[in-house]
């Protein structure tokens, strides 16, 4: 009878090597470990269904992501205290006794980071262990960093490998601009005088005339039509209700069963994303069931295989960042931000921040559809200068469109005396999920990223209506000071009916 | 402005205004009525205090926001009402 083994080995089918690999050096059935030990737990790991949270291998037979031990990455190591290949020098015994500790530790560490607009590798943010299999979750721990070695050993079906990225180098990606204080590269890159030396005469008013070739070009591309917009948003006049409200401090959210205000807990920093033990998840005041939690895990695993970076922390030719990549080489003018790659994916707290707003605000929805509907869990962002920037957004576009993406949602807000740019959001088909792409100068970028903690405080519910009044004026005030492009008051809204 | 109160429908994926997945409002408040307090109606079926909007201005291109009559909205509410009681 063919045990669980032989039907992991069915599952994966020539098309494994991977694994096949791994398995290659151990001697199945010759030799027996210990009842108990790391190599019995490895095993019997192993032998779970692929897909399980506690195997270490995800459902289409991948090796799931090496976790990285967080604190290694967020602080300088002395180098006596570094191995030679960046081994823990703990033994294996340590690593299993602790490892629950690392997560929360982990978990900590990520909000730490993201507060001091520092990086975290995004399979490490996203694979704090839960608290509802923090045993299970442990044991994947170690048996991910036992095996690391042996995985980076397989045969690699890709072409490159980025080294590990600097962990001062990763965003906090929330936001509306992909946001996060400047890691060094784009520090250096946003430093450049650029945008600071342009000739402000050369953008037009906001509110100008578009000379007709810019307009020529968008109402001529035929494949979307701001018509369809202007349908959608006269369906009912504006409210003519002249009660008297009055003024009242905000309440705190209300207490129910499932998404209570949440009371920090005296044992640990407010700030800090904790999950607990039954799986649950809170942060910021945001609350998420053990339910909606998992939703969130398995949508942003989605969003992590759309991606595209494999388990060795490169790409190949598959996925959605090689895909923009791609398209950028073909750009006449403009680029990605240089850390794409770092900043593409939402982080897990991140998302999941997101996904407990959506639930809040759509009762009519339930959390399965709404973790859909997080459209920024990969997200974007193209950065002309202003001379280019109509054309080559245009031509951004056209390129998206002619790698089979397809557009849902595109809004010019150039117009905004805030937030200045142009957001869209796309589906790809071949993994049935949207990603947002962002449009932008040099300026407008800078002016997001200086003005990101505004926009947060100016979007938690928690702020008071008159302070958030004044953070949305002085986020005006510094955006006013943002050249608007020429024609690109042109380009129209989009909304893809259906 | 003062004195005002828009709502708007909140239109996520394969919804429309008429039969949308949340509601928000902006209403005016302090001291002069010039100052936004945005909230969105919770499935207590109590407003609270919500960013929808203010991302929304901010270029969000999730959800729409489809601005909607003090009238449509109650009626949306009390659908809700009755379809939430019953355990939906």
């Amino acid at each position: 009878m063919p045990g669980a083994q032989d039907r992991w080995g069915q599952l994966a089918g020539p098309g494994a090597p991977m694994h096949e690999a791994i398995n290659a050096d151990r001697p199945y059935g010759v030799e027996q470990p210990e009842r108990g030990s790391i190599a019995d737990l490895r095993r019997r790991m192993e032998r779970l269904p692929p897909g399980h949270p506690s195997s270490p291998y995800n459902d289409d037979m991948t090796p799931k992501p090496p976790i990285a031990r967080l604190k290694d990455l967020e602080l300088p190591l002395h180098s006596a205290e570094q191995s030679s290949n960046g081994a823990d020098p703990r033994s294996a015994h340590d690593l299993a006794e602790d490892g629950w500790a690392d997560a929360r530790a982990a978990s900590a560490s990520s909000t730490r980071a993201s507060a001091a607009g520092s990086t975290i590798v995004a399979a490490a943010s996203s694979n704090g262990a839960t608290g509802r299999n923090h045993v299970a979750s442990t044991l994947g721990m170690t048996e991910q960093l036992l095996t690391r070695d042996r995985l980076v050993t397989a045969d690699e079906p890709y072409e490159t490998a980025e080294e590990p990225q600097d962990a001062a180098g990763e965003p906090d990606d929330d936001g509306p601009d992909g946001s996060a204080e400047g890691t060094d590269g784009t520090s250096d890159w946003l430093s450049t005088p650029t945008w600071a030396d342009t000739d402000l005469g050369a953008a037009d008013d906001p509110g100008g005339p578009a000379s007709e070739d810019d307009e020529a070009s968008w109402n001529t591309t035929g494949w979307d039509d701001a018509s369809s917009w202007d349908d959608a948003t006269d369906l009912d006049g504006a409210s003519s209700d002249e009660a008297d409200h009055e003024w009242s401090e905000p309440e705190p959210g209300a207490d129910t069963l499932t998404h209570a205000t949440i009371e920090a807990d005296p044992g640990r920093a407010a700030d800090e994303p904790f999950t607990g033990p039954d799986g649950s998840w809170e942060w910021n005041g945001r609350y998420l069931t053990p339910d909606e939690s998992r939703v969130a895990d398995g949508a942003l695993g989605r969003c992590r295989i759309a991606e595209g970076r494999n388990v060795f922390g490169g790409y190949g030719h598959s996925g959605l960042t090689p895909a923009m990549r791609r398209i950028e080489a073909q750009l006449e003018h403009g680029q990605l931000l240089p850390d794409t790659e770092i900043r593409a994916l939402k982080s897990a707290d991140n998302f999941k921040e997101k996904l407990a707003d959506l639930i809040l605000r759509h009762p009519d929805k339930s959390a399965e559809e709404l973790a859909l509907e997080v459209h920024d869990g990969i997200r974007y962002t193209f950065i002309f200068d202003a001379e280019h920037y109509a054309d080559g957004t245009l031509q951004a576009h056209s390129r998206l469109k002619g790698s089979g993406f397809d557009l849902e949602v595109r809004r010019n807000c150039w117009q905004s005396p805030e937030y200045k740019g142009i957001n869209s959001r796309w589906r790809d088909p071949a993994h049935d999920l949207v990603f947002e792409v962002q449009f932008h100068t040099m300026a407008s970028w800078d002016v997001s990223q200086r003005a990101h903690s505004l926009y947060e405080a100016i979007t938690d519910p928690a702020t008071p209506p008159e302070e958030r009044a004044r953070l949305r004026s002085i986020y005006a005030d510094m955006s006013a000071a943002v050249p608007v492009p020429r024609g690109c008051t042109t380009i129209p809204d989009y909304r893809k009916e259906g | 402005m003062p004195g005002d109160i828009i709502y708007y429908a909140l239109v996520g994926a394969g919804r429309t205004a008429q039969a949308p997945s949340g509601l928000a409002r902006r209403r005016y408040a302090g001291p002069d009525g010039q100052v936004p307090v945005d909230e969105a109606l919770r499935r207590e079926l109590t407003w609270e205090p919500d960013s929808a909007i203010a991302e929304w201005e901010f270029g969000e291109v999730g959800a729409d926001l489809v601005e909607i009559s003090e009238a449509v909205a109650a009626r949306l509410a009390a659908g809700w009402r009755v379809l939430w009681d019953d355990g939906g």
